[in-house]
């Protein structure tokens, strides 16, 4: 039945070739194919009656339309706040990057504390370094014209 | 062609006065398609505003390669299509998709006191085929609007309706016969 009904459209719209045109009308009966034959006539009453549906109150049916679309942002308006949205959340990102590969390091240097240290000598200087989490303190010292054994580092 | 390109133009960068003039020039066309499917004045209508606030809203993708018109005629379809889906419309009459719904002894078929043997004037005719189109379903209706005022193909009004060709075939097929059916009378007088 689907075929059918599909071959029925297609002959309809003259779209059948002429031998499935022939094959097709042998099956029909007198009173379809009149009837089909009158289509075109309806098809174009169809149009003339689609053409002859007016629009009650058109200048109405406007000033809704234009009373809807100024109370919501215009298309234009609509598209650059997003577009800038986006935009300022790419700069953010893009800032926050840089700013915390610029700072990281520093932020590791002044983890560093340092010591001065006074000495009884005028010629040697002492300093001492410590950064928080490492295990040991490093003590800096210039100027002195020996170490004593037992403070040498081994 | 290029009046409309400009006022599209204008109406994209939010000029609300350059669409008042694209809607003036498509609001009929509109309204008689989305009239002749629903066959309510206040839906069409509704739909009709519809169609144009949407248009509105994405006028930015409309990339202009088919007509206007096209495309505000394929955002009307589609409104009146969702409207029968979300309402389940009931035919007003008992059209299904099996072969008693085509009945020459029909209620509705015109009596020979509505049709009468003289010449019928093409009000007549048009006024015959207007009770005839508005018996349909909507669905059948629909598939018969698209394919012969709309002149879309088979694989256009399938899409439109979210249906499938086989569907749109039978919803054709029988929209045809039961239209023959009906018009039978007035078919001698064309």
């Amino acid at each position: 039945m689907k075929n059918f009904e599909s071959t029925f459209n297609r002959w309809v719209d003259g779209d059948l070739d002429e031998a499935e045109r022939r094959e097709f009308e042998a099956g029909l009966d007198a009173e379809t194919r009149l009837a089909a034959k009158a289509w075109p006539a309806t098809r174009a009453l169809l149009k003339e009656t689609a053409r002859t549906i007016s629009l009650p109150h058109p200048d109405f049916l406007n000033e809704q339309i234009r009373r809807e679309i100024e109370r919501k942002p215009a298309p234009a308006a609509a598209w650059f706040p997003l577009r800038r949205l986006l935009l300022a959340g790419a700069c953010c990102v893009a800032a926050a990057v840089v700013l915390t590969a610029f700072f990281l390091p520093l932020q590791n240097h002044a983890e560093t504390v340092v010591f001065m240290a006074e000495t009884s000598s005028p010629d040697t200087s002492a300093s001492a370094f410590q950064t928080p989490g490492a295990r040991g303190a490093v003590i800096w010292l210039e100027g002195m014209p020996y170490i004593p054994g037992e403070e040498r580092v081994q | 062609m290029d009046h409309e390109r400009e006022l599209l133009k204008r109406a994209r960068s939010g000029d609300t006065e350059a669409f008042d003039e694209i809607v003036t020039s498509h609001r009929t066309r509109v309204y008689a398609l989305v009239f002749q499917i629903l066959r309510n004045e206040d839906d069409a209508l509704d739909l009709t505003q519809d169609t144009f606030i949407r248009a509105w809203r994405s006028l930015d993708k409309f990339d202009g390669r088919h007509p206007l018109a096209t495309w505000l005629h394929r955002i009307a379809t589609n409104a009146a299509i969702d409207l029968i889906r979300r309402r389940q419309a009931r035919p007003q009459c008992e059209l299904t998709d099996g072969p008693m719904a085509v009945d020459p002894a029909s209620r509705t078929t015109p009596s020979s006191t509505e049709v009468p043997g003289a010449a019928l004037d093409r009000r007549d005719l048009r006024a015959i085929l207007d009770r005839a189109l508005a018996s349909l379903s909507p669905e059948h209706r629909a598939v018969v609007v698209l394919r012969e005022v709309e002149e879309l193909s088979y694989e256009e009004i399938a899409e439109r309706t979210k249906a499938s060709m086989g569907t749109v075939m039978s919803r054709l097929f029988y929209a045809r016969k039961y239209l023959q059916t009906l018009l039978k009378d007035a078919h001698e007088e064309f």
